[in-house]
């Protein structure tokens, strides 16, 4: 069911982002990870993805400037969701105003994540 | 040979002072290859080991993500050593790949919550990790001691705290820092009782900090805040009268106005800033008894709790000081005296000379 659907992930810690790769691989998704927020921006005009995950704090591009960019230069509505850190809730709230669908907050629950994935995709 | 001779004999035909200056640029030059091979040296080292820890990182991240995964998967949580992957078991004898399995641990431990936090946390308590995280908190390196408190705080180890609290008021505010944020992080409300003993200041961004954290935790019953109000070191106290802001503590607001006399006039403004926040009218009266005494923050503080609080009694008070030469407090006095009785007021715009007071007089009557 979910087999075509791809994934670009903006994450700059490499564990979190092997990690969801193996649960996301799982679960016959097709994920494209970025370890920055310009690297994001590229998978993103090159693979058109069904969902953004990102990270706030990351080098280059920040969450907040991919989340800008996919809506108002891009002109996507692909679904993002942010991972924001504890306390960033006042970044989260700019991220909603920027056009970002949903959020977690980190640490983050694998299996929130897949539901909330799934969620959005709907 | 014969030529090297011929060299030594052809400088020696030289006066002195030139021979000296072949010496030392003989002397500089061998000096200046010794360095140059020495920094080729060191800089290939250099980059082996950073190309050694980028793969190692990468080769233990995937080692323990593809455990910390198929224990998730399987929903168990094996608690042996022996159950945990050869690549990690071997590198735990080595102090640098020791250094780099903590730290992909502590990198997936602050992202992932759940069952795969637990694994972490089973691999750290039943390894050697643990052993060695407590030997770092004798070192006598500052910075391992701040290390071993972090890895402690990560792995929430609260059976390692009295080893901890003996760093509260170490000479070092990084280790400080690490060791009170355990006790805010693991023990929430209950761990701030590690303040009673704190003898050196709590910068800003440190209550900052705590106050983050304490807002984390459900529990959120606050017990023994008294004596903290009452410590002898007044950045504790200035925390505590956040806390009593924040936590809305009505009930120790006797404590609170006696901190109205407190000899840090920071406190004192922070207290009058407090009664005012809680609108504590008893307070009114003491603080017009201390006002004299106040500096110009705690006087503009008595004002701006005097806008909230003020009624007919306190008129004369008012009148008292509006001729203050703060700005502030004359504003404030005038913009009272206009809600409280309006004939002192025109009574007072018909008196006044003053152009700078008049002028202000004005504003607040059209305002």
């Amino acid at each position: 069911m979910s087999g075509s659907k791809k994934i670009v992930l903006a994450e700059d810690n490499s564990a979190l982002s092997l990690l969801l790769k193996f649960k996301l691989e799982k679960e016959k998704y097709e994920l494209f990870i970025a370890e920055d927020g310009k690297s994001a921006i590229a998978l993103i005009e090159m693979h058109n993805p069904d969902i953004i995950l990102t990270d706030i704090m990351m080098p280059f591009v920040s969450g907040l400037e991919l989340t800008s960019y996919v809506r108002n230069s891009l002109r996507k509505e692909t679904p993002i969701l942010i991972f924001s850190a504890a306390g960033q809730e006042k970044t989260v709230l700019q991220a909603f105003e920027l056009g970002a669908n949903d959020f977690m907050c980190k640490p983050i629950s694998v299996n929130e994540l897949l539901i909330r994935i799934k969620k959005l995709l709907i | 040979m014969i030529r090297i001779q011929n060299v030594i004999e052809y400088v020696e035909h030289y006066p002195i002072f030139i021979q000296v200056v072949w010496l030392v640029v003989i002397g500089l030059t061998v000096c200046i290859l010794i360095s140059v091979v020495f920094l080729k040296i060191m800089r290939s080292h250099l980059r082996r080991k950073e190309n050694f820890i980028a793969v190692y990182q990468k080769k233990i991240e995937i080692v323990l993500i593809e455990f910390v995964y198929k224990q998730y998967e399987n929903g168990i949580v094996l608690e042996e050593e022996a159950s945990f992957p050869k690549a990690i078991r071997a590198g735990l004898h080595n102090r640098l790949k020791r250094r780099i399995i903590l730290d992909s641990m502590i990198k997936l431990k602050a992202e992932v919550a759940g069952e795969m936090a637990q694994t972490i946390q089973t691999m750290f308590l039943n390894t050697n990790l643990f052993d060695y995280a407590k030997e770092k908190l004798q070192s006598d390196k500052w910075h391992i001691v701040a290390l071993g408190i972090k890895s402690f705080t990560v792995f929430k180890v609260t059976t390692v705290s009295e080893e901890i609290i003996k760093h509260i008021n170490h000479e070092r505010v990084e280790v400080r820092r690490e060791a009170q944020l355990y006790f805010v992080n693991l023990f929430g409300f209950k761990g701030l009782g590690f303040l009673k003993t704190l003898t050196v200041p709590l910068s800003e961004w440190d209550q900052i900090q705590f106050l983050a954290v304490l807002n984390s935790f459900n529990d959120q019953k606050i017990e023994g805040v008294e004596p903290l109000l009452k410590s002898l070191n007044s950045s504790v106290v200035l925390f505590v009268l956040k806390l009593c802001k924040v936590y809305s503590l009505f009930e120790f607001k006797t404590e609170i106005i006696e901190l109205l006399f407190h000899k840090h006039p920071e406190v004192r403004v922070e207290a009058i800033k407090l009664v005012s926040h809680f609108q504590l009218s008893e307070a009114k009266n003491v603080l017009k008894e201390v006002f004299k005494e106040l500096n110009a923050d705690g006087k503009i503080a008595v004002f701006r709790m005097m806008k909230e609080v003020a009624n007919q009694e306190d008129v004369p008070f008012v009148l008292a000081n509006i001729q203050d030469l703060n700005f502030h407090i004359k504003l404030a006095a005038i913009e009272i005296l206009k809600t409280l009785d309006t004939e002192k007021f025109k009574e007072l715009k018909n008196s006044i000379h003053d152009e700078k007071t008049k002028e202000i007089i004005e504003f607040v009557a059209y305002s």
